[in-house]
């Protein structure tokens, strides 16, 4: 495949799983809940290690089941913690994802030291490497991420009216725990798709960051879909340029770094022109 | 004629009991609400009044029956509007007036509905009759209390529901705003809505209703405003 | 043996340094500044690691415990005066600091003997083989050193301003009618924090730092209800995951800070049920309130 196919590739995922992710993050914080991907990125790994130690092959076909499972299970950890054990929700994130992630630990040291193979090919879903993904990867990642934008694009407006009251939802008949469901699933696509391509780290920005962005410049939540979409889009491609641009450069930080400087310069915007927002 | 008059009745309590754990909130409440009826719920905090409440709209789980308009009120949800205590939402979500009003107009479904002229009408004169539609197009954030709280009326009128359940509408409003939030009520009540209003201020219930629910020690007393509060307060 | 009796010994003191701040960190509802302070320490061990041109703690722990601390105070700035909620501040801050860290090992990768492996996972095996010496003596692993200098520091810190943590993290309104500059214990806190976090990393990994601020904390606050227990209980909790980890670990071949992250969990999940089962007006009186 010609060099500028696979850019176009990888950026044309990058994009999908930015925008994608912006969305399900801007309805994250409608819910305030912006951490929960953070939760859930780090949740991934014993799910990473244990299919890899199960079928012993390091494509994502089968890696991916097993991520979306533990994830899941790591975000339902924290809310047992907040409400069975009463603890508050800060402490049991950071309890549910350091545990799920010594968890993956284990397991990765297992591999290394266990004779299990090398665990080389598994590092790309901690740190991310958007340049070394293949075509059909990213393909299969866009399906998902078309999944996200048709749940959006056919129960925002429910969303919008569950995360705004819960109680008057549930009295006029809503169900906000499928509203939930529904959140949390979104969210585990964009973070086990994105984790790829970002790392388990930095994944919880492009969650949180365009909806900070977005709520920065634009008040409305209407306007903030578009904004956050935009952010995430022109984040994507200066990130993708400038790793382009100098060689050796990983794309996911940079992508990072220019959402992060487009949030503080947007901050600083603000206190300077005392643009009350 | 006695089942008859059992079905004319908006609200139907039979026996109803609420528990927390161990703790009894409500304790074999009965009451019934005619069609057209205005009620105050008093009661001291932890008297159970949101508890009621709760459970009318099935947010809690409870033992007893409830009925509205004979049927139980998950059948007619349709026709029930619940304003909640102003304080249970963030004031800072990103949505106007006009938003949160049309919000009282979806309908649980599939797909998100677009929106009918018929919804469009009956959002516009909610709008207008809680007198906001100078505001319509501000972020609720920007809102003062006794806006926002009309705000949280007109949602509820935007259903044109024939119940309203109220949890404290006047809490935190100044004088002038109760005045014209009650004006809003008794228009709701000409037109043949029935209407239950949970009421913290003793002084402010003799003042505007006639008929009072009230709550002590999970038992609920009915009657006119000078037979359950009269005496106390002459 | 002696290796992996250094390793234990390394483990303990790693989940009480933990433990001390991570109590404090809890009970002002502050757990995920661990998490935000671990991650953000990664452009501070890479300045130090450029500048020293080694792995020589003398850079290594200002260079980190600058960053996590400037961290710090970047998202309480965003929380405070940017009307940012604290888990969006929190989020911006760290992936953005942990991203510039990524670039730069990325830029100089050739330049600079610093993988990112290390600094994510630590390796409590090589500790021991890392030695202090004074004048060519052998003292024994430099961690341990290093540790229990952080440990004595902490403790004498608490032992010192007792009265300020106290007041400052149980009535803070209090403290701050009575004269304490809130603000300043807030940030020795960070502080204390960001030490913790680098002192620690090396041998456990930035991210199960975050298991030994939480978890201890968490297990004690079940069932203990005043501070000073509530810092000891953490401590004996930490030492008890740490031992249970090495155990597990050792035989079985695994990471031992894997293992303690997750003894640390099976720890909790005991107390609760023990708590739940024994006592269960605690947890009652935990519960939320009903409305």
């Amino acid at each position: 495949m010609s060099e500028f196919a696979t850019i176009f590739w990888v950026l044309a995922g990058l994009t999908l799983m930015g925008m994608a992710s912006a969305w399900t993050g801007l309805l994250l914080s409608l819910k305030g809940d912006v951490l929960s991907g953070d939760v859930i990125a780090h949740g991934v790994l014993p799910g990473i290690a244990l299919s890899f130690i199960g079928f012993e092959s390091k494509e994502i076909y089968y890696l991916m089941p097993g991520a979306l499972l533990s994830g899941w299970l790591t975000l339902e950890a924290r809310d047992w913690l907040v409400r069975q054990a009463g603890i508050r929700s800060d402490t049991a994130s950071a309890m549910a994802l350091s545990v799920s992630y010594g968890l993956g630990i284990v397991g990765m040291s297992y591999i290394r030291y266990g004779g299990k193979g090398s665990q080389s090919g598994l590092d790309r879903f901690l740190f991310g490497s958007a340049a070394t993904i293949l075509p059909e990867e990213i393909l299969f990642s866009s399906l998902l991420m078309v999944l996200i934008l048709g749940i959006i694009l056919f129960k925002w407006k429910e969303i919008f009216l569950i995360y705004f009251d819960k109680d008057w939802a549930r009295a006029v008949g809503f169900n906000p725990n499928r509203a939930d469901r529904l959140l949390t699933l979104m969210t585990l696509i964009c973070v086990v798709t994105g984790i790829q391509m970002a790392g388990v780290v930095l994944m919880s920005s492009f969650l949180i960051a365009p909806a900070v962005v977005a709520s920065i410049f634009v008040r409305h939540f209407y306007q903030r879909v578009f904004f956050v979409a935009l952010v995430s889009a022109v984040a994507v491609f200066a990130g993708s340029w400038t790793s382009a641009f100098f060689s050796n450069m990983p794309t996911g930080p940079w992508v990072v770094v220019y959402l992060s400087l487009m949030a503080f310069g947007g901050m600083v915007w603000r206190r300077i022109f005392r643009h009350s927002v | 004629m006695a089942s008859n008059e059992i079905i004319s009745n908006a609200l139907e309590i039979h026996s109803l009991t609420v528990r927390y754990g161990n703790t009894i909130a409500l304790h074999q409440v009965n009451a019934s609400l005619k069609v057209g009826e205005m009620v105050a719920l008093v009661g001291y905090n932890g008297s159970g009044k949101s508890s009621l409440m709760k459970a009318i709209l099935n947010l809690t789980p409870f033992e007893g029956r409830i009925t509205a308009w004979g049927k139980s009120v998950s059948e007619v949800l349709s026709k029930v509007a619940y304003v909640p205590q102003r304080a249970a939402v963030d004031w800072k979500y990103p949505a106007t007036v006009k938003d949160i009003v049309s919000m009282g107009r979806y309908q649980p479904g599939l797909f998100t509905q677009r929106t009918s002229s018929e919804d469009a009408k009956a959002v516009d004169s909610a709008i207008v009759q809680a007198g906001l539609q100078d505001l319509q197009h501000r972020m609720i954030g920007e809102l003062s209390g006794g806006q926002q709280q009309r705000v949280f009326i007109a949602r509820a009128m935007a259903r044109q529901a024939d119940l309203f359940l109220m949890d404290e509408p006047f809490a935190g409003v100044d004088m002038k705003t109760e005045d014209a939030i009650f004006d809003i009520l008794q228009s709701l009540q000409k037109q043949g809505k029935t209407l239950l209003i949970i009421h913290h201020q003793i002084d402010q219930v003799i003042k505007y209703f006639e008929q009072v629910w009230k709550l002590q020690e999970g038992k609920l007393e009915t009657g006119s405003v000078e037979a359950i509060l009269g005496q106390r307060n002459k | 043996m002696m290796d992996a009796l250094w390793i234990l010994i390394t483990a303990c003191l790693v989940a009480v340094v933990c433990a001390l701040p991570g109590s404090l960190l809890m009970l002002k509802r502050q757990s995920l500044m661990g998490d935000a302070i671990a991650h953000a320490a990664l452009p501070g061990v890479f300045l130090a690691f450029f500048f020293s041109g080694d792995r020589s703690p003398a850079y290594l722990i200002p260079g980190a415990a600058l960053s996590g601390w400037g961290a710090a105070q970047l998202s309480s700035w965003l929380i405070r005066k940017q009307n940012l909620g604290s888990d969006a501040a929190l989020g911006l801050v760290f992936t953005f600091l942990f991203a510039v860290g990524v670039i730069l090992i990325s830029f100089f990768a050739r330049q600079i003997d610093l993988d990112l492996d290390c600094v994510l996972y630590g390796d409590i095996v090589w500790i021991p083989l890392e030695r202090f010496y004074v004048d060519t003596t052998d003292m024994g692993p430099l961690a341990v050193w290093i540790l229990s200098g952080t440990l004595l520091l902490f403790c004498l810190m608490l032992w010192k301003g007792w009265k300020g943590w106290y007041l400052t993290t149980f009535d803070p309104l209090f403290a701050q009618a009575i004269g304490f500059n809130i603000g300043a214990w807030n940030s020795l806190l960070m502080g204390m924090v960001s030490l913790a976090t680098v002192v620690c990393f090396r041998s456990v990994g930035s991210v199960l730092v975050i298991a030994f601020l939480s978890v201890p904390a968490a297990t004690a606050a079940l069932y203990v209800r005043q501070l000073k227990t509530q810092l000891i209980h953490a401590c004996l909790w930490g030492v008890l995951s740490a031992f249970l980890g090495w155990v597990l670990a050792l035989p079985l071949n695994i990471s031992v800070a894997g293992g303690m992250a997750c003894a640390s969990a099976f720890c909790f999940i005991g107390v609760w049920f023990f708590t739940r089962k024994f006592l269960p007006s605690y947890n009652r009186s935990r519960s939320k309130s009903f409305g």
